[in-house]
């Protein structure tokens, strides 16, 4: 359907439409990049009501690489979580950004039709593509208009990134190549690849080269050291998006490639990625603990919550890749939530120490409300979003791991230490600053974020039926291949 | 020689005759405009009778050239690239220069006449002849402003380390001719070879090599660059490059199978050097020329790798990546430097070089920044550029092979030259500094950036329409 091609060509056009019209006309690109993004969400809701569909079109016929999309529950799920949050990052940033207006929405546009394009690729050349082009915007955002240290922070998270999707590059390679031998034919394209049968040893290296590209965007310890710098300096619309969405793309990848093409290999490696991801939520809740940074605080608990995932799709069991899927959705709002209350706390008093904060509650009572409830729904506090995706994690991997698991819960613990620490300071005791509360834009999309994790806290089965799917295909999948 | 082959020849011919116009208007009255538009005027006629009677086969032109497909797609490499530095001389000498204007457009023509000769070669004469018809008269260009200290310097350098070179290479193949007895490329390696034959051949490679500054004959590179007048250093980047690349990948298909396992052996060793430590060398410089210096030793390692596979399986694969490849290196460095040949003035003591002088370009030229932008995330492998289809072509075949060593080098090397290049853009993106002065006028050879830039995001994007027909172009398989 040629309609679902216009879910990435849209932004492309809305962002060079905004940065040539903001030259003119102050201001414009703000309603411009608005309407676009409103556009894409009536249009995916349409294209969602029409249930699954797919798009492909002849590209480079010397590798039978086709321009080949595809649009199913889990996509629609991740793409409207993209465009909500895109709307999020504009929002915040809507006064925010004083330097380059047009320039700004002409990244933030192309940087969504990136991730878009990353969401719905059906063959693996795109799916580079798209997983390739979505870094240069987000990377120019944060050397633009990031914090003090943008520089070296934009660096580290362009050359890490990069150096891991060079890694996946070849394993596409090979797996394309592995298709000629066997069928006589290139081909790229995700279905076909799913029918190979393949040498487990080439299998084992070809989810590694896979795996690391995917664990250093989710992130993973040790791979993850680009992600508390990029967080911390990037703009809070770059945050925003950031940990919102991007970080997702990794566990998106392990839904739809790793764990699918692999099944033999991640199995065997899931012991590993399993500890690794254990390892990821504990350090990433102790290292949460003792940031005095608002916004690099929030960076490690994203570290800790993506551990979860890695947890759950490693111990393919159904429950444990419901907890996955409703984790990635929640976790996606309420740390975008928190980095947008941390822009919005550091647009004020020009600082993200929180020992520059404190007693806050006096003068912003709407604001200490609001982040106690985001804080809440962090450490996973039940009717809110985070705690069902924590619930079925651990439940379902406890068949699987049970030690792991018992580790992992200890995070839930430590989470809600950081969490009531990180409050605690900035809105409790002595009066350090004085802070203007709330005003109405802040309060409309902040209460918007809060209705989410309420709703999906309580409706968590709406995200289940639209990924349902494709889990219950991983689940034939693993059943075939269990030892 | 029959008439048609005389037709055959026939873009080499409107070049000569070319030099010989302009040398009759230098004579009679010197215009740098209607130097200019002669040698254009020239290279674009030449570049239609190229197009007109491209070849689809082999056809031999006497004893000394042939006319054949590969050889024809280099050649409207080699025209594109003259064309590029013939439109931008005229903004970088100015209108009032110290220097004269048609011997300049005179040498380009002369060289660009070297290589396409050196490309069309099929004997050993014809290929010392050419190549040293192209590499004296550039070293002309390259110290073309006489006041230039380090021009002069470099262009010594170049004229001292190019003639050993080229006394290798005669070396190499007086070994060959003695063991053989033969001086047609192709009679000369197809007979069984000794040990005198292999050093030859060896030696043969060393001076190409030297050409192609590949490790470990890459040290005369980043002075020759820095010293010479930039728009110079672009012909010597691309042009010879080239032309030498064409004749090595002739040379190395044509080598008899007991030497191959040496040979890739030798070869891979020079690839995967050259791609660590010319990335390694990059990190750290100031001076842009310095890092394009070593950032062209890496790239032609990646080309390499290509002339490494040659030698392993499936020829046209292997042609098709080096073309693309060499394409994709060509425009970002064409990009580059015709960038910094705007920003810069001949008769100035100094090119814009140093990278702090960048420094903000971005926003007050918005247009030359995005275009040096491009390039630099050609050059670096990033997709929706040329140069990513290039680096895809370079690995598919890498991975066919299961070169793993070769492999792991491209990435490392390119990990390492992300960083670099980077490093670049960001400073183009950096808050503004200073006032950057562009040359203000030259519309036509803005355009014609604006063609090339369009080229390299079109053929990023669509490789397609390059890449499926490359196999027809090329005439192979």
């Amino acid at each position: 359907m040629v309609a679902l091609s216009w879910l990435i060509w849209l932004p492309l056009l809305c962002g060079a439409l905004a940065w040539t019209v903001e030259k003119r006309f102050q201001g414009a690109g703000n309603w411009i990049t608005l309407s676009g993004l409103i556009g894409m969400l009536l249009l995916v809701l349409y294209l969602g009501s029409l249930g699954e569909s797919t798009l492909s079109w002849d590209w480079f016929a010397r590798f039978n690489i086709h321009f080949a999309l595809w649009f199913d529950g889990l996509a629609l799920l991740m793409v409207v979580l993209t465009i909500g949050l895109a709307i999020l990052a504009l929002a915040v940033s809507w006064r925010d950004i004083t330097l380059h207006q047009g320039f700004f929405h002409f990244n933030l546009m192309f940087s969504i039709a990136g991730i878009i394009g990353v969401f719905l690729a059906a063959d693996l050349f795109l799916f580079f593509l798209f997983w390739e082009v979505m870094l240069l915007p987000m990377t120019a955002l944060i050397l633009i208009w990031g914090n003090e240290n943008r520089r070296y922070a934009a660096i580290k998270f362009f050359i890490f990134t990069q150096a891991s999707s060079l890694l996946m590059l070849v394993a596409i390679i090979a797996l394309a190549l592995e298709h000629q031998t066997q069928t006589g034919q290139l081909s790229f394209s995700l279905s076909a690849l799913a029918n190979l049968s393949l040498d487990s040893v080439l299998e084992w290296w070809l989810m590694l080269g896979f795996f690391i590209a995917f664990a250093v965007k989710l992130p993973m310890v040790p791979l993850h050291s680009w992600l508390p710098d990029a967080h911390t300096q990037a703009p809070t619309a770059g945050s925003v998006l950031l940990a919102g969405i991007l970080l997702k793309t990794g566990a998106y990848g392990l839904i739809r490639i790793v764990l699918p093409l692999f099944p033999d290999a991640s199995m065997q490696f899931a012991p590993i990625a399993v500890t690794l991801g254990v390892l990821s939520i504990i350090y990433g809740a102790l290292m949460a603990y003792s940031q005095t940074d608002f916004k690099r605080l929030v960076a490690y608990s994203s570290i800790s919550h993506m551990g979860f995932v890695l947890l759950a799709l490693f111990s393919w069991r159904e429950v444990a890749f419901q907890g996955a899927i409703l984790t990635i959705v929640a976790h996606g709002i309420s740390s975008a939530a928190l980095f947008s209350m941390a822009g919005i706390i550091q647009h004020r008093i020009h600082s993200r120490e929180l020992g520059d904060m404190g007693g806050m509650w006096a003068n912003a009572p709407k604001m200490a409300t609001v982040t106690l409830i985001f804080v809440m729904a962090g450490i996973g506090m039940p009717g809110l979003a985070n705690f069902n995706g924590e619930l079925l994690t651990l439940l379902g991997s406890y068949q699987t791991f049970p030690t792991h698991t018992i580790v992992a819960a200890l995070g839930i613990i430590w989470s809600a230490v950081y969490g009531l620490h990180l409050f605690q300071r900035a809105f409790q005791g002595p009066m350090n600053t004085d802070i203007s509360d709330l005003h109405g834009r802040e309060v409309v999309y902040t209460s918007l974020l809060i209705l989410a994790l309420f709703y999906f806290g309580l409706q968590p089965h709406i995200l289940l039926e639209l990924s349902a799917d494709t889990l219950n295909n991983l689940l034939e999948i693993a059943k075939e291949h269990r030892p | 020689m029959s008439l048609q082959e005389l037709w055959l020849l026939l873009p080499v011919l409107i070049i000569c005759v070319g030099v010989l116009t302009l040398m009759l208007q230098a004579a009679w009255q010197r215009n740098n405009v209607l130097a200019q538009g002669l040698t254009v005027l020239t290279l674009t006629l030449a570049l239609g009778a190229l197009i007109r009677q491209y070849p689809t086969d082999m056809r031999t032109i006497t004893l000394l050239f042939e006319h054949e497909p590969i050889g024809g797609f280099f050649s409207l490499l080699l025209l594109m690239v003259a064309i590029s530095v013939a439109l931008l001389q005229g903004p970088y000498m100015g209108k009032n220069s110290k220097e004269v204007a048609e011997e300049f457009y005179i040498l380009l023509l002369l060289s660009c006449l070297g290589s396409i000769l050196l490309v069309m070669s099929r004997h050993v004469a014809s290929v010392i002849l050419s190549i040293e018809l192209m590499s004296l008269s550039m070293l002309a260009m390259l110290a073309y402003n006489r006041e230039r200290k380090l021009a002069l310097e470099g262009a010594m350098k170049y004229l001292l380390l190019s003639g050993a070179a080229t006394s290798l290479l005669l070396l190499g193949f007086a070994l060959l001719y003695a063991t053989s007895g033969q001086l047609l490329l192709t009679q000369m390696l197809s007979s069984p070879m000794q040990l005198v034959a292999k050093s030859g051949f060896v030696l043969v490679v060393a001076g190409l090599a030297f050409k192609l500054s590949l490790v470990p004959l890459h040290f005369w590179t980043p002075d020759v660059y820095q010293g010479a007048p930039v728009n110079s250093t672009l012909l010597l980047t691309s042009l010879s490059k080239a032309a030498v690349f064409a004749l090595f990948i002739k040379l190395i298909l044509l080598i008899p199978p007991e030497f191959e396992a040496d040979m890739v052996r030798m070869l891979s060793w020079m690839a995967i050097a050259s791609m660590l430590l010319g990335n390694w060398l990059a990190l750290q410089q100031r001076s842009l020329k310095r890092l394009m210096a070593y950032s062209a030793i890496a790239h032609m390692g990646y080309v390499l790798v290509a002339g490494v596979i040659a030698m392993g399986i499936d020829h046209s694969l292997v042609l098709e990546g080096a073309s693309y490849y060499l394409l994709a290196y060509l425009v970002a460095s064409i990009l580059i430097f015709a960038v910094l040949t705007l920003l810069s003035k001949l008769d100035e003591q100094q090119d814009l070089d140093d990278l702090p002088q960048l420094q903000g370009l971005f926003w007050q030229h918005p247009w030359l920044a995005s275009v040096m932008t491009l390039a630099f995330l050609s050059l670096a492998g990033m997709p929706i550029t040329i140069g990513f289809i290039g680096k895809f072509y370079l690995l598919t075949l890498a991975v066919k092979l299961s070169a793993w060593w070769l492999v792991t080098a491209m990435l490392v090397g390119s990990a390492v030259g992300l960083y670099y290049y980077l490093r670049v853009i960001f400073t183009l993106f950096a808050p503004l500094q200073r006032d950057i002065q562009q040359t203000s006028g030259a519309y036509l050879s803005k355009m014609w950036i604006g063609v090339i830039t369009a080229g390299l995001l079109l053929l990023g994007i669509l490789p397609g329409l390059l890449g499926d027909e490359l196999r027809r172009i090329l005439a192979i398989g």
